[in-house]
């Protein structure tokens, strides 16, 4: 669709008219001179090749989302709200051609340029309009079977993915830890809602599924509020890729759960008010998290083989031999002899146990086994005899250690 | 005995028969009917023997003309809950609920202004309001196999489906009875009347569990102890059957019974109210909230009635005690 047609259609749809078009972050391309607030980004530029992959994956599969949820809006809508539901046909007619371009659209920048533009356009006026049915139903003005919890919900998917598609259209990719933490709470919400849109749709006699399905609910509720407590400083690449672990797993169970309800709906072999085109909706979206979560824990392992550093065994425990190899910052300093400063305890605090090890050449790195001592976290950087500093840009690597010397008689190390 | 059993099956025959039949019996108190007039309980594996009492003819009137003004609303209601839960592509069948809220609406204003205080015509009101129950069951019926099958989901849940079909099969029965003057014996009144009304009561509360918002938590928690707390009375309501318990016992039921209707009675209200101001997030709609609190306080007022009619049995037993 063309920015003339777009044009038209939002003159068919009436949404020029609303009250409610004011936000600037969220309507972009208005008139360029007044656009104050262009968000700054931070972050690694992507190449063309990571823009046009990215670029048609986030459309392609956005875009399919946004189109069924004009569809669900529209059946929860009353019949009576006959403006609110020819809006939505529209919607549902418009993001249908777009995500039909997305798939035969040239993999080129400067073609996807344009299609994500035009995204970016539509989905801001769908931003606008949720909000809009939101307001509406929270007054009553307007009633019919869709929950508040939904609209915002929908609302809340439709920012993001405007957000993101910003950021590619500016070619960036947000910095690793920002990227675990800010997808993964936005996630895991998403995962709760669903789950408890489930668990309210059944019939009440599915007491069985009702119960699996709330229970599913707040364990993603307490995970979501584990994601937002990730956010502290500083941030350990270790935790980070432990919590995702965490994160995982449970949305491989609820994938599952979602799988099987679906097949069930399908059939009508469960009492219920789903519609089996929703059921295949939420379906999909824990594929996407659980692909975005693979993307990050390749993303993670790539920066750490970066970083230079790498640690064996991957389950370090207390008291037992560790090795680190390090080809960092330091790592091709000359005749130079680089060490390990090594403490314990809580990262960010005072460490205890502080020794420089000297580190040993291996190729084209550096490498040093040491027996650790009795403690929760291992912490560690590196210098050099020249008084040369990598303390991973102040951070430090900070590793758990698990206790596992229970049985053996006492074996402390020095 | 003859001559009852042939009299029964004749007035059963003509349940809807001209008035005539009925009103020449000359029945102006509360007499001890055979048990051959009155139908055993259903569920009733020994076809134990039953007795009842003719309903004088005020009493007739008046109970005939409040059923009437009440139901006719609530089946109205309903109607009007299954066109709109109905998805927008079951054209017929909302177009045919749309239809059955008119009736049922027209009903209801008979039965309000145009219906004189006179045996014939309030029997003819219900034995019509009978006729046009049974067309909405099977109505009904067909959209419960729908929906159940998968075919027509909207946002009609199964168990509201059933709940609204059963409601009906329980008025045409009152309704039949009363046309027929007939007060079934106490055990069976007091069971299967509570029994009907605490199982609708934990089932208005399972759907206001699915009616408010996901989010609603506080409320989602307090709305399913009222569910899990009716469903253990409805329970109790089939216990008092057990053994034939004293006025005490009976009475003591009634008044938890009644307890806990008039707490669920006010929560519902208070929920409608609130909800009407905007202030509970949910799809509940206004109307579904007063037809939900309007049924409470009709259950109160069952608990009445069966409440004076143990009372006065109380009496009768007293007093003939006295005088032996």
């Amino acid at each position: 669709m063309s920015r003339m047609a777009l044009s038209q259609f939002l003159k068919g749809v009436g949404l020029d008219e609303w009250d409610v078009v004011g936000d600037p972050k969220l309507v972009p391309g208005q008139s360029p001179g007044q656009r104050a607030v262009e968000p700054k980004w931070e972050g690694r530029r992507l190449t063309d090749g990571e823009f046009v992959q990215k670029s048609l994956e986030e459309n392609q599969f956005w875009l399919r989302i946004m189109m069924e949820h004009a569809l669900f809006l529209r059946l929860g809508l009353p019949p009576d709200a006959t403006r609110l539901i020819n809006q939505a046909k529209r919607f549902e007619q418009a993001f249908e051609k777009q995500l039909e371009r997305s798939f035969s659209i040239p993999a080129e920048p400067e073609p996807l340029r344009s299609l994500n533009d035009d995204s970016l356009f539509l989905t801001g006026q769908m931003v606008l309009y949720k909000q809009r049915v939101l307001s509406r139903v929270l007054t009553g003005t307007v009633r019919g079977f869709n929950f508040p919890l939904l609209l915002e919900h929908v609302r809340r998917e439709a920012i993001y993915f405007f957000r993101t598609l910003q950021r590619v259209r500016a070619r960036v990719e947000r910095p690793l830890d920002d990227d675990i933490i800010e997808e993964n709470v936005f996630f895991l919400r998403i995962m709760a809602d669903h789950a408890k849109f489930v668990a309210h749709l059944l019939d009440p006699t599915e007491k069985e599924l009702i119960r699996q399905a709330s229970a599913l609910g707040q364990e993603f509720d307490v995970l979501a509020a584990q994601a937002r407590n990730l956010d502290f400083e500083p941030r350990s690449n270790h935790v980070l890729r432990a919590q995702l672990t965490v994160f995982k797993g449970s949305t491989l169970n609820l994938r599952s759960f979602k799988e099987q309800a679906t097949k069930l709906v399908q059939a009508s072999q469960i009492r219920s008010v789903i519609d089996p085109r929703l059921a295949s909706h939420i379906t999909r979206e824990a594929a996407k998290f659980l692909s975005i979560i693979d993307q990050l824990e390749e993303r993670s392992d790539r920066e750490t083989a970066q970083g230079g550093v790498s640690v064996g065994p991957a389950t370090i425990v207390s008291g037992q031999p560790v090795t680190i190899t390090y080809k960092g910052l330091l790592a091709g300093a000359g005749d130079r002899t680089v060490y390990l400063h090594v403490g314990y305890g809580e990262n960010g605090r005072d460490w205890s146990g502080v020794t420089d090890l000297e580190m040993k050449r291996a190729g084209d790195g550096w490498k040093v086994t040491f027996q650790t001592q009795e403690a929760s976290k291992l912490n560690f950087c590196f210098k050099d005899d020249a008084g040369n500093w990598d303390s991973n840009s102040g951070r430090n690597w900070s590793y758990d250690m698990y206790s596992g010397a229970a049985v053996e008689a006492p074996a402390t190390h020095h | 005995m003859k001559t009852p059993r042939t009299k029964h099956a004749e007035e059963s025959a003509s349940t809807d028969s001209p008035p005539e039949a009925i009103a020449d019996r000359s029945v102006t108190d509360h007499h001890q009917l055979q048990d051959s007039a009155v139908e055993p309980a259903q569920d009733d594996l020994f076809l134990r023997p039953t007795s009842g009492n003719a309903i004088p003819e005020a009493e007739f009137i008046d109970r005939s003309l409040q059923e009437n003004q009440f139901w006719m609303r609530i089946m109205m209601e309903h109607a009007f809950v299954l066109g709109s839960a109905l998805p927008m592509e079951a054209t017929e069948y909302r177009q045919t609920a749309e239809r059955f809220q008119k009736e049922f609406e027209r009903q209801l204003t008979r039965s309000l202004h145009e219906t004189p205080r006179e045996q014939a015509a309030v029997a003819r009101l219900n034995s019509d309001s009978i006729d046009l129950l049974k067309r909405s069951i099977e109505f009904k019926e067909a959209v419960f196999k729908d929906n159940v099958k998968g075919k027509y989901r909207g946002f009609l849940w199964p168990m509201l489906a059933e709940h609204i079909r059963r409601e009906p099969l329980y008025v045409v029965k009152t309704l039949q009875r009363l046309n027929r003057r007939i007060e079934r014996p106490l055990r069976e009144d007091i069971v299967e009347e509570n029994e009907f009304f605490l199982k609708i009561m934990a089932e208005h509360s399972a759907f206001l569990v699915h009616f408010l918002d996901m989010n609603e938590d506080d409320l989602i928690d307090v709305t399913r102890a009222f569910t899990l707390k009716f469903k253990l009375l409805t329970l109790t309501a089939r216990n008092i059957e057990v053994e034939p318990p004293s006025a005490t016992a009976l009475l003591s039921h009634l008044t938890v019974f009644r307890g806990a209707t008039i707490t669920l009675h006010d929560y519902l209200a208070e929920i409608g109210r609130l909800s009407a101001a905007g202030e509970i997030r949910g799809i509940l709609d206004p109307t579904i909230m007063g037809h939900v609190t309007r049924e409470a306080a009709k259950y109160l007022s069952v608990l009445d009635r069966l409440e004076a009619r143990v009372k006065q049995v109380q009496r009768t037993l007293t007093q003939g005690a006295q005088v032996s």
